[in-house]
């Protein structure tokens, strides 16, 4: 068995984390496992930026997660774009947990790579190059959201993917 | 058939990889990540100062991946690449590849040689481990 990583989500103020969840919709609300029908985002707009990290529970043999990589695919609706703090270069450290918010979130404004970049893109510990050696431990939190465009008439389905290296 | 790993002097049940990798010395002595006795070893655990080859050997699959080892001009490389698709959803899905092979020493540049295994059996050569992208 590798070692066991489950996304969480952190929400509200104070901080909810949900461990494991089972959707990582976007929607005019900050809560987990949203339904994007019941919360629809007004074309212009951005979602409620997502606090999400990445959980080792069990090491499963394992020494060490590390290398983390984060994209979408798929493309989004319309002309929206999806911003992020994830990025390859000048990595800002790891940003503190605030209630999350539908506006601009400083340093969450790179594009969401489409494809698996090519170096880590999310931290451990403040650094890309940070590591995991033990349960149970946190990545940095993923901070992203969409930026609809006021044309944009309809919410569209991508999926987030991960990958990282884990030394066994 | 169990395989033990002591943590910190605590002892976890590790279960079996599709792929795992086997360290043959120079001496002739060995060792195997899932070990005959029921021990779980790490890759850190290998002795590259006398690493003579290093295998990946499969239960499902009948071929074997070997990598003759020179400790005195390579690093060995080992992981698993986890790549989780949907991730955060009940429709998730892994994969895992098997990355192993050697980083040349010595020289004014690292450069990797190494094997991917990916979920089929088959390898691929490689010297950048990015070429991996499942969508």
């Amino acid at each position: 068995m590798p070692a066991a990583v489950t996304l969480s989500e952190s929400n509200g103020a104070g901080e909810t984390v949900t461990a494991s969840i089972t959707n990582a919709n976007m929607g005019d609300v900050d809560a987990v496992n949203l339904d994007p029908i019941a919360y629809p985002v007004t074309p212009g707009n951005r979602t409620y930026a997502k606090y999400q990290r990445l959980c080792v529970s069990n090491m499963g043999g394992s020494s060490a997660i590390k290398n983390i990589k984060i994209c979408r695919s798929s493309a989004l609706g319309g002309s929206a774009t999806h911003v992020t703090n994830a990025r390859l270069s000048a990595y800002a450290g790891a940003p503190t947990y605030a209630t999350p918010v539908k506006v601009a979130i400083t340093g969450a404004d790179q594009a969401m790579p489409t494809s698996v970049p090519a170096t880590a893109n999310l931290g451990i510990g403040g650094s890309l190059t940070g590591s995991i050696t033990g349960a149970t431990s946190y990545t940095d939190y993923l901070i992203h959201q969409i930026i609809t465009n006021a044309a944009d008439v309809a919410g569209s389905t991508s999926t987030l993917n991960v990958q990282y290296d884990e030394i066994a | 058939m169990e395989w033990k790993f002591n943590r910190n002097g605590i002892e976890e049940t590790v279960e079996p990889q599709m792929w795992r990798w086997e360290a043959f010395y120079n001496d002739g002595t060995f060792l195997k990540q899932y070990a005959d006795d029921g021990i779980f070893h790490q890759i850190g655990e290998v002795d590259q100062l006398k690493l003579s080859v290093f295998k990946m050997v499969s239960s499902q699959f009948s071929q074997v991946y070997a990598v003759p080892f020179d400790p005195n001009s390579m690093k060995l490389v080992h992981k698993y690449i986890q790549t989780r698709m949907l991730i955060g959803t009940d429709q998730e899905s892994s994969i895992t590849s098997y990355c192993f092979g050697y980083q040349t020493k010595n020289l004014r540049q690292n450069h990797q040689h190494l094997l991917i295994i990916i979920p089929n059996g088959e390898a691929i050569i490689c010297g950048d481990e990015n070429i991996i992208d499942f969508k």
